[in-house]
């Protein structure tokens, strides 16, 4: 028979390692054609972050998305990158690389202003265009202002940034700190079936809802979270390298190590959290590695739900669950015995 | 993946005189779901590969005085969309719809399922519980056998060399009998069966007892197996939960699963009598359709 169980699961998690120093550097350049061009050393791994790159350098200077070009993972011309890891590439690099781009920005404030009969500090950059604020027709567009930065004024219009995180050292005597920048936060409901005579589990539905900071591009954080789900279904009820008597790994592929199919996948709900840290890129912080965090406990959670019984070692095979059942049910015997 | 000679058979005719002029190296291309990934990783090319893909004689699914003929060549897909299985045959539904991910059940036949014989093939036990028989031809003409007798070990079948499988018969005695199938896998797509079962039986609509039941179990023993005990437990009994679930539990007694890495060989027990109990539960379910529909 089937039992049906929810369970709760929360988390926090730091943003950006800080064993050693974590920077990240970035070049932005503005081209005479309006479009502007960013080196960054960071890479892209599927999650979307050279669309989030590109997203704040053009947010930073007032042009479209579709006008930038990143160029990215050469290290031997690009900009040192920490990587992309430890779910920092929005908030590290995308620190950096809004900073490059304002620097590139200030420059075409410069050359725009005595044309506009303004000081720099009067400027905005808004719709591809270099603006005096709140008199959006007195303006000039990007393009011409690049184009101007450089044969008339001699100074092209790029710059170079890098951010570091900043931390406090631990104090020796009283434990006390900064380790990390910034932290996010979430908590993960799952509703899960347990099929009480075979010990299967099966996750119905998961709800989650992260604080990322500013959700700079809401559908990728939505893949994210759903990304990290997967992963934590595969952590809570699959995922396991095996090894015979001798070390050998015996299910070194993907027949045999199991992990989630997309028919393995629930209906997930993603909540995002609206939130803002001053500290990074528009209100920026992370992610990635987090959406993974919570959903296994979230989902033994609700195993213990269902049927009453604690599974403490990962993953919770169906056999696992069954021999939890089983023993709970022969506890139960010996102690209606005993009376 | 080594150079080979590539020719088509017309109809299976064609295909035995092929497979006689090539030897028994050739290699046959049904789906090709297994085949080509073997080809991959053998270390001599085979003389030939024997397309029978074209060999239209063996694609259909129709029922004739034999009975439910199903084509060798018949994809599990086409087999889970045919008229003359959907309605009546749910257990043959649930078994190719079973078997990998939508891709392999496009291209992937029934005749070459049961040819490659893996011991946790998905196609093989809902046959066997329908008593099915399957025709094979050589050189010499055909012959037919049972289905359960085809299977002779792990990957290994009574086709001899120059035989070809050409159709699976559901005969007629078992058209229309009323069958379930249940598989268990780690997960749910792309999952080797730790356990699979069926049963079929015929519902007598007066007395309300099983009439000729028939239990099958696969993964659980080199080849497909029935379970000739948990059968004669059931004939003539009354159909209540309590029969099916001790059915079950005689059944687990008379595979000899194994333990590995995946799971022990007392899961798998534990597997068997909820499968067969839920395959029984399937087959009245369909039974007791049938029985309200004739009533109409």
């Amino acid at each position: 028979m089937k039992r049906r169980g929810r369970g709760i699961a929360c988390m926090w998690y730091p943003i950006g390692f800080t064993v050693a120093a974590n920077p990240s550097a970035a070049t932005v350049k503005v081209n005479e054609d309006g479009t502007a061009t960013v080196l960054t050393g960071t890479v892209e791994t599927g999650q979307g972050a050279l669309t989030v790159l590109s997203q704040i350098a053009a947010e930073e200077l007032g042009i479209a998305m579709d006008d930038i070009h990143i160029v990215s993972g050469d290290t031997d011309v690009a900009p040192m990158d920490t990587g992309a890891i430890a779910s920092r590439t929005t908030y590290v690099t995308g620190n950096a690389i809004r900073l490059a781009a304002e620097k590139a920005k200030l420059i075409l404030f410069d050359v725009a202003a005595p044309v506009l009969g303004v000081k720099p500090s009067q400027l905005e950059a808004r719709d591809r265009k270099i603006q005096v604020k709140n008199y959006p027709q007195r303006c000039l567009g990007i393009g011409e202002v690049a184009h101007r930065a450089q044969v008339v004024m001699g100074e092209p219009a790029i710059g170079s940034a890098s951010w570091n995180p900043p931390t406090v050292a631990m104090d020796p005597e009283t434990g006390q700190g900064k380790p990390f920048s910034t932290y996010v936060y979430a908590t993960q409901v799952a509703e899960v079936d347990v099929d009480d005579e075979t010990g299967e589990v099966e996750v119905l539905r998961i709800v989650a809802a992260h604080d990322c900071g500013t959700a700079i591009n809401p559908m990728l954080v939505e893949g994210q979270i759903e990304g990290g789900i997967s992963m934590g279904i595969g952590f809570a009820l699959q995922e396991e390298m095996l090894f015979d008597k001798d070390g050998r790994h015996v299910n070194p592929n993907l027949t045999n190590y199991i992990m989630p199919t997309s028919l393995d996948m629930p209906e997930i709900e993603v909540d995002i959290v609206p939130s803002f840290d001053p500290t990074g890129p528009f209100g920026a912080k992370g992610v990635g590695e987090p959406t993974a965090v919570p959903t296994a406990a979230a989902i033994l959670n609700a195993v213990h739900d269902a049927v009453g019984v604690r599974i403490t070692s990962l993953p919770a095979t169906a056999e696992k669950v069954l021999a939890a059942i089983k023993a709970k049910r022969e506890g139960a015997t010996k102690k209606l015995t005993a009376v | 993946m080594k150079g080979f000679e590539f020719v088509s058979a017309k109809d299976a005719r064609h295909a035995v005189a092929l497979m006689a002029e090539y030897g028994p190296k050739a290699k046959i291309l049904a789906g090709g779901t297994d085949l080509l990934v073997d080809l991959k990783s053998v270390p001599e090319a085979p003389p030939a590969v024997i397309d029978i893909t074209r060999a239209a004689d063996m694609k259909e699914i129709k029922v004739t005085d034999r009975g439910l003929v199903i084509g060798a060549l018949a994809t599990h897909g086409e087999i889970m969309s045919s008229p003359e299985i959907r309605d009546r045959y749910p257990a043959l539904v649930d078994a190719a719809h079973s078997i990998g991910a939508i891709q392999t059940r496009s291209l992937g036949t029934l005749g070459g399922n049961l040819v490659t014989a893996v011991p946790s093939l998905d196609s093989g036990p809902a046959l066997v519980a329908l008593e099915a028989r399957v025709t094979i031809a050589g050189a010499g003409g055909s012959r037919e056998m049972p289905l359960i007798e085809f299977f002779v070990g792990p990957r290994r079948t009574a086709l001899k060399a120059g035989e070809l499988l050409v159709d699976v018969v559901i005969p007629k005695k078992n058209l229309g009998k009323p069958a379930g199938f249940q598989k268990f896998g780690l997960r749910k797509g792309q999952a080797l069966a730790l356990v699979n079962s069926a049963a079929s039986f015929w519902l007598d609509p007066a007395k309300k007892v099983f009439v000729d039941p028939c239990i099958a179990l696969g993964a659980v023993a080199p080849t497909v197996i029935r379970a000739p005990k948990a059968e004669a437990y059931l004939a003539g009994k009354k159909v209540t939960p309590e029969a099916m679930a001790e059915a079950g539990r005689i059944a687990a007694g008379e595979a000899k699963p194994i333990s590995d890495f995946r799971a022990s060989a007392d899961y798998r027990r534990d597997l068997i009598a909820v499968l067969t109990k839920r395959s029984l539960e399937g087959a009245l379910a369909v039974a007791e359709r049938n029985q309200k529909e004739s009533r109409k």
